[in-house]
């Protein structure tokens, strides 16, 4: 399959809403948790053996 | 830093009605097979990088496919370690390139769920009603190995366990794509764009 094929169909499948009941087509609506990990807890759990990358 | 073992990876042109949104690369591992690494572009300077198998192109489970191990047997390798960790290395190489072009780039990351994750009737506990998958095998790999790579003085790590969604925030780009931004963008848009 050529992979330019691939990208055409995005935006329908994309635009795809989840249905949730029998009478009703929504979005459904999922509550996600989001957290800011610490840089302590990022260099408390890593191998020292490997270096940050210089930006 | 030292030299990554990674493979050799090359810029591939894609549809050109979405070459703005969509960046392709391609590389070939070493089991000789091909795989296509698709950056898509989003706002507030937001990449997401997602890849698979050319031989799975056809499938909707492309992301989800894992090597099976009588294959890897076959080869001659007990697990798919070497190579796994190959591919990651060129996919952060190509994470470096596109930092390289442009300083404010933010990078998502969402670990796929395996076929059996994906699966209700073994991990419907963990199946959302948008399609994530909370706290995959590859969410998990993915959370390790950034964390040798991204100082958390250049990137911010925004952590979703539920949607199995890291987003490493640059810095630089703090005043726009805050916490609340970043969080409503992710669920707003990226994840209905990926159902």
């Amino acid at each position: 399959m050529k992979i330019s094929k691939l990208y055409g169909k995005k935006a329908k499948v994309a635009s795809k809403a989840v249905k949730v009941s029998n009478s009703t087509s929504k979005i459904a609506v999922v509550k996600h948790e989001f957290r800011v990990i610490s840089a302590d807890e990022i260099n408390n759990n890593r191998s020292s053996a490997y270096q940050y990358l210089a930006f | 830093m030292m030299a990554l073992t990674r493979y050799d990876f090359y810029k591939i042109q894609g549809n050109r009605k979405n070459k703005d949104k969509v960046e392709l690369y391609r590389f070939k591992n070493e089991f000789k097979d091909i795989y296509i690494v698709e950056i898509f572009h989003y706002d507030f300077n937001v990449y997401a990088i997602k890849f698979y198998l050319k031989n799975h192109s056809d499938s909707k489970k492309r992301y989800n496919i894992c090597y099976k191990a009588e294959f890897k047997k076959n080869l001659g390798f007990e697990t798919g370690n070497s190579n796994f960790i190959k591919v990651l290395n060129t996919i952060l190489s190509i994470v470096i390139e596109i930092r390289k072009k442009d300083e404010l780039a933010s990078f998502g990351f969402m670990g796929a769920p395996k076929e059996s994750e994906a699966d209700p009737e073994v991990n419907s506990s963990n199946i959302n009603l948008d399609c994530t998958v909370a706290d995959t095998k590859r969410y998990r790999v993915y959370h390790l190995y950034t964390r040798k790579y991204f100082n958390p003085s250049d990137f911010e790590y925004i952590d979703s366990k539920s949607s199995s969604i890291l987003l490493l925030r640059n810095n630089k780009n703090k005043e726009t794509l805050t916490k609340d931004v970043a969080e409503n963008y992710i669920i707003n848009t990226i994840i209905p764009s990926l159902t």
